[in-house]
């Protein structure tokens, strides 16, 4: 190649890198204060007592509605901070809420026939372990529940929540599925049964567990 | 067929400076900070939290790794405290962009750490704080949750009992070692 040409190659070059970094640059410059990923670090219960232990409720039951969605500002919640809101970027987190009816109740004082609503929690963005499942109920789904009760005190969580809600343990522990008779998990879920499980079984461990 | 050439050159620049921008920038875009050199924001006025904070950072700083986690009224690097609102989460990590950096957000949430070490001793409770602030902080130095049921002993695992592990163990330390 002659030096000419070479030249341009090279001036094409920088050129081209010059004005792409700073596209890139004031592109993001003019970003909005934005959540790009979030990771959330939650109580996961590796043996039946300590699921047990940290659950106000278990309880069996069917779903009677597909729910309905809201999205509420976590960082509305934050207090005692003395930075900048401005500095904190909103940070959604997406409840689901369904119509639970109780068959059966095992721990808790919830009875058979009561109608509750369990809000389930979903952040977008969020980076899930690989091995775990992320469900949402569907109308007719029957579980066993492992749940805490959780009523709005304040004026914004009034607002945001309204009633009473029921939430999971965790997103994954949350609920276990029954089909048929049996129990349907993901073993690394539920590492405490197997899959498969008679409901039956599975409940009189809990009641075992619970004496 | 100058026409030919002048396409050649266009599309042997797009790569070449394809190739060096996706590598300058390749670090920035984990979710955690490009550097392992960072400060956060201690603006609260809860003391109990701010000495948990100082605790969390110093936590990371004594180890053996290029940590060097300051403090700093102005930092746009957030660590709050939550009251109130309805997540079953310890903490939240939220990696974010902020004037065109890489910045985050934490978010230790009060009523789920206190429910856990209900009944258990004052030094239950700061360790468990602890361990969660050393825990997020691991996220902002680029070390994922370790998964459900991984055995091995680390801060970023998920199934511990906080209060029964709140420093950096060995194969955090390895990891963060291999990142920066």
């Amino acid at each position: 190649m002659k030096n000419g040409k070479l030249k341009k190659v090279i001036l094409s070059v920088i050129t081209f890198t010059l004005l792409t970094g700073g596209f890139m640059t004031y592109k993001n410059f003019n970003k909005p204060n934005v959540v790009t990923s979030i990771q959330a670090n939650y109580l996961m219960p590796d043996t039946l007592n300590d699921l047990i232990a940290n659950s106000n409720y278990v309880v069996i039951g069917e779903v009677l509605n597909k729910g309905n969605t809201f999205k509420v500002n976590m960082a509305n919640y934050v207090v005692d901070s003395n930075n900048k809101p401005a500095d904190r970027a909103a940070l959604y987190v997406k409840h689901t809420v369904s119509n639970i009816s109780i068959t059966q109740s095992l721990k808790g004082d919830l009875k058979k026939g009561n109608i509750i609503e369990v809000m389930q929690e979903e952040f977008d963005n969020i980076k899930h372990d690989k091995s775990l499942s992320k469900k949402v109920y569907s109308k007719g789904d029957k579980y066993i529940f492992f749940l805490n009760k959780f009523t709005p005190k304040s004026e914004l969580e009034i607002k945001d929540y309204k009633t009473v809600k029921y939430l999971p343990i965790n997103p994954y522990q949350g609920e276990i599925q029954i089909t048929g008779d049996k129990i349907d998990i993901i073993k690394e879920e539920f590492p405490m049964f197997k899959n498969g499980d008679a409901v039956q079984d599975v409940v009189t461990q809990i009641q075992e567990s619970l004496k | 067929m100058k026409k030919k050439k002048f396409l050649t050159l266009g599309l042997a620049a797009l790569a070449v400076s394809s190739f060096i921008i996706t590598n300058t920038f390749a670090k920035t875009m984990a979710d955690g900070m490009p550097s392992a050199s960072f400060s956060v924001n201690d603006n609260v006025s809860d003391y109990y939290f701010k000495s948990r904070i100082y605790q969390g950072t110093y936590h990371w700083n004594v180890t053996p790794t290029p940590a060097a986690i300051g403090r700093s009224s102005t930092s746009t690097n957030t660590i709050n405290k939550l009251a109130g609102g309805a997540t079953s989460s310890y903490g939240l990590y939220a990696a974010k962009y902020i004037n065109g950096s890489r910045g985050f957000d934490i978010y230790i949430n009060y009523q789920a750490i206190d429910s856990l070490v209900s009944g258990r001793s004052l030094t239950d409770r700061d360790k468990a704080y602890e361990s969660v602030i050393v825990h997020e902080l691991g996220h902002a130095l680029s070390l994922a949750d370790l998964g459900f049921l991984d055995t091995r002993s680390s801060i970023m695992s998920e199934y511990i009992k906080r209060y029964n592990l709140w420093t950096p163990q060995q194969y955090d330390i390895n990891d963060v070692n291999a990142f920066y």
